[in-house]
């Protein structure tokens, strides 16, 4: 009698489904998301700079191509680097040399939004002649990058 | 029968059932900020060199930042705050009047930058948005070139803008 019940619990156990989700790769999927993203963050320059600030913050969210200028080690000169939104960014010696980055670029994707991040130090005639050189590559937009300010600050 | 002991003994094994979970919430973070990843900043037309605007000769507004960072608004020394009160009545009366933002050479780019940025929150004032120029130094140079003299060199005379 309590071997037949025996056999009969086994039976039923048997023939219920199991309702479990394998779960094991479920870490090793996630990593690779990770990864992944982590990878899509990351900007092509990296460079620190006093930036002016302001209350106005236009968006740009496409990759924008990117002139940098920073203030060299000797004081008075000015440090250019460039990137196309894609690749890191490189030094680049004059605006001679902008301009041509630019109007190369600008030859590959008409209407190519350019971003100009300067130290707030930097002279205004420097970031006029980079407008020239961007202006005669045939660049229409361009965004002064800038932070945030509080306008109760000002 | 002899049951055999179990040796007691510490488990040697890592807990790795919440691994999944702190994967889920690091994808989370890194797809909001690859989401809030923009850059921010102000925007600016530049100008045609091929075009030239048609203003109708309407006079412009003059804002210069002279080399000590201070501002001058039609050769008033005037502070930053208190631009859009002046360009008010003058965008009301006329929205097209166009505004020239011109820096010295010397000045530092965040003075540049502060100025444009107070003209461009006209319309959060209620005050239309003006046609703002920033002369470049090779627009001054063409200007030169053209007309022969440099149109921001001494033009307040007596105080007021020629």
């Amino acid at each position: 009698m309590q071997a037949s019940r025996k056999r009969r619990i086994a039976l039923a156990r048997s023939r219920r489904p199991k309702a479990t989700i394998p779960t094991a790769g479920m870490a090793d999927i996630a990593f690779l998301l990770l990864i992944f993203f982590m990878v899509i963050v990351s900007e092509p320059d990296h460079t620190r700079l006093d930036l002016p600030d302001s209350v106005i913050q236009d968006s740009v969210v496409e990759k924008a191509a990117l002139v940098i200028l920073l203030p060299g080690n000797s004081g008075g000169d000015v440090v250019f680097k460039f990137t196309d939104g894609v690749e890191q960014s490189r030094i680049v010696p004059d605006f001679a040399a902008i301009e041509a980055e630019a109007a190369a670029l600008i030859s590959r994707e008409p209407g190519k939004i350019f971003k100009i991040k300067a130290d707030g130090g930097i002279s205004c005639g420097d970031i006029g002649r980079t407008f020239d050189a961007l202006s005669h590559a045939g660049a229409a937009r361009v965004l002064m990058v800038t932070r945030a300010r509080d306008e109760e600050r000002s | 029968m002899r049951r055999k002991r179990r040796r007691s003994g510490i488990d040697a094994e890592i807990k790795t059932s919440s691994t999944g979970d702190v994967a889920f919430l690091l994808i989370i973070f890194f797809m909001v900020t690859a989401t809030f990843a923009v850059t921010k900043g102000l925007k600016l037309e530049l100008p045609d060199t091929e075009k030239r605007d048609d203003n109708d000769g309407e006079s412009s507004v003059l804002v210069e930042i002279v080399p000590d960072g201070s501002v001058r608004v039609d050769c008033q020394p005037m502070e930053i705050g208190r631009i859009l009160d002046y360009l008010r009545p003058q965008l009301m009366r006329n929205p097209k009047k166009p505004v020239i933002i011109y820096a010295h050479e010397s000045v530092e780019y965040r003075h540049m930058v502060r100025v444009y940025d107070s003209v461009v929150q006209a319309p959060s004032r209620g005050i239309p948005a003006p046609d703002i120029l920033i002369p470049t130094p090779g627009i001054i140079e063409d200007y030169i070139a053209i007309f022969g003299f440099d149109p921001f060199e001494n033009h307040c005379r007596g105080g007021r803008a020629s």
